[in-house]
């Protein structure tokens, strides 16, 4: 027998058994992952507890949130914490429901947005101090359009709101302490920019597809699939965070869903 | 550099092919959730897929007596059964009306293309690719949160602003629900599990493609050992008589040792007995019952006594 044959009939068990294996495991690989079961929807306020961060942020955008602010005090960074004090305070403490534009316009007002713009752009625990004062100005500031189509309060508080979102919108989803107050916001902002858009008969056209192509930069990719944040949003409210561009109002379920999380916030101070 | 033999080295052939197969059908058992958490996609669509591959093998090859006849061939065989039906379970839509639709027509298709050699003809691809791209289609609608196969807007009455005409402003064809796509609870993240179901698409379909060439070749190499086992110059003239390209026609493939021997030896009886009738014909005018002809009968009549007329490409 030559050597050639005799070597290739010594070797060809070994050369065959080897793709056998990985064929056999691949093919017992491709039956059992059918099985693999999917897991629920990760809500938000499911997440791992972080050790740092602050229990229960939700509490911080609600009805009672005056009894909580004072623990966002030594959060906050050092040195806006002066400023935020003494604002928290102020904002706490407006009553009488002034316009929202007119309480803007005010020293306090001024100073509010500048130190909104820096809060923004810092921490976390700034965003969210961020949040809760903005949050509070909604509810006891006047920005209903009314019958007079009078947008300009809902305008000038959904730009700020926007800014936020813009900055924390992607991160906030995942993080254990701004994924609700993210979403929250998002409900909030949906509530107000319908104010802007909707009339007593029909819509503004325009500013609805503004509003819509802002939330649109929000909860879709570049290839049109959901982003994080719009994946908390489903698994939190299902069918809210994808399919925006499909619906008559894209809004409407959102703002729906934003009344029940904000009872009382519809821009009249109730 | 030393000669390779040539049987492992197609029984190789055959096991790649069935890596390829079997990755091919990893991933389309595979999709991505809004987790991000790879999620099975179930057994009922592979029960489909199987039942689809058996009718395709069953009313397919009814009168093929062809069998494995080795570990290997046995082993390949199975692969192309499960790539099959991998295949088949990857394009199917999940579930619903659409499901049994494609199953009728797959099972017809499959079942024509199977009395040919291969199952996989490039009809049969561009069948399974339109039904992959249909599932790929209503897996994004889906993703979406749109859920029906298309929507037409209906002319004039959807350009006019009043709610209270959404219902009939435009119309909905093939509704289908989240159930019968097969969604994970979580949802799907469409784009990698469109990537993770094409390339399993492709290499089923290659995979299943070398599977079949190399089967052939594989069968081929057993029948060139039996006509081997003869003495070098018989065997020649057993291979001249009978050419490797008609052997599947001719039904060798499949036939185990002593039934394959006893094919050839009937088949190189008949046609060495067809040749040695038609030398005499050819040499004997009185025995092919015809005089000097001319014209078409001439020329047929010339072609079997002399060869054939000289063309321009012949010295």
């Amino acid at each position: 027998m030559s050597e050639p044959v005799r070597e290739a009939q010594v070797s060809r068990p070994t050369l065959e058994a080897l793709p056998v294996l990985v064929a056999t495991a691949l093919l017992a690989m491709a039956l059992f992952v059918r099985s693999i079961p999917g897991g629920p929807p990760l809500d938000p306020s499911d997440r791992t507890r972080d050790r740092d961060a602050l229990r229960e942020p939700m509490q911080l955008l609600g009805r009672g949130a005056a009894t909580r602010v004072a623990e966002l005090d030594e959060r906050v960074s050092l040195e806006l914490r002066a400023e935020w004090t003494r604002l928290r305070q102020a904002v706490f403490a407006v009553s009488r429901c002034p316009r929202t534009g007119d309480w803007l316009d005010t020293v306090d007002g001024l100073a509010f947005e500048r130190l909104f713009s820096e809060l923004r752009r810092g921490s976390r625990d700034d965003a969210l101090a961020a949040q809760v004062l903005l949050v509070e100005i909604a509810r006891r500031t006047k920005w209903a359009p009314g019958l007079l189509a009078r947008t300009s309060d809902a305008e000038r508080l959904g730009a700020l709101l926007q800014e936020w979102m813009r900055t924390w919108g992607s991160r906030a989803a995942s993080d254990a302490q701004l994924s609700e107050p993210a979403l929250a916001g998002l409900l909030l902002q949906a509530r107000l920019e319908r104010a802007t858009y909707l009339r007593a008969l029909g819509r503004d056209r325009e500013r609805y597809d503004r509003a819509v192509e802002t939330f649109q930069r929000l909860l879709e990719d570049a290839q049109g699939q959901p982003t994080e944040l719009a994946r908390a949003l489903d698994a939190r409210h299902p069918g809210l965070g994808t399919g925006l561009a499909g619906r008559k109002d894209g809004l409407e379920p959102l703002d729906t869903v934003a009344g029940r999380f904000f009872p009382g916030l519809n821009g009249e101070c109730e | 550099m030393s000669p390779q033999p040539r049987e492992p080295l197609t029984a190789r052939q055959l096991l790649y092919a069935c890596v390829l197969v079997a990755l091919g059908g990893l991933l389309l058992g595979l999709q991505v959730d809004g987790n991000g958490e790879f999620v099975g996609t179930g057994y009922s669509s592979l029960g489909v897929g199987a039942l689809v591959a058996l009718a395709a093998v069953l009313f397919g090859s009814g009168r093929d007596t062809r069998s494995p006849r080795d570990l290997v061939g046995a082993f390949s065989a199975v692969c192309g059964f499960l790539g099959l039906a991998f295949l088949v379970s990857g394009v199917l839509a999940p579930g619903g009306g659409w499901m049994f639709f494609e199953v009728l027509l797959l099972s017809i298709a499959l079942s024509r293309a199977g009395r040919e050699q291969p199952v996989l003809s490039r009809g049969m691809v561009a069948l399974l690719s339109l039904l992959l791209l249909f599932r790929l289609w209503i897996s994004y609608q889906g993703s979406q949160h749109r859920w029906e196969v298309v929507s037409l807007d209906v002319p004039v009455l959807s350009s006019l602003p009043f709610d209270f005409l959404a219902p009939i402003q435009s119309v909905e064809l093939g509704e289908f629900t989240p159930r019968e796509l097969g969604f994970p609870p979580a949802g799907l993240d469409f784009a990698p599990s469109l990537a993770l179901w094409a390339a399993g698409f492709v290499l089923c379909v290659v995979g299943l493609a070398w599977r079949s060439r190399a089967a052939i070749e594989y069968e081929n190499d057993r029948i060139h050992a039996v006509i081997g086992e003869l003495p070098p110059t018989l065997a020649h003239i057993v291979e001249r008589v009978l050419p490797e390209s008609q052997w599947v026609e001719l039904g060798l493939h499949g036939l185990a040792d002593r039934p394959l021997r006893k094919r050839l030896e009937e088949l190189v009886v008949a046609r060495i007995a067809a040749r040695r009738e038609l030398e005499l014909a050819t040499q004997s005018r009185e025995l092919l019952g015809v005089a000097d002809l001319g014209g078409f009968s001439g020329e047929i009549l010339r072609a079997l006594t002399q060869g054939p007329a000289p063309t321009k490409d012949t010295p």
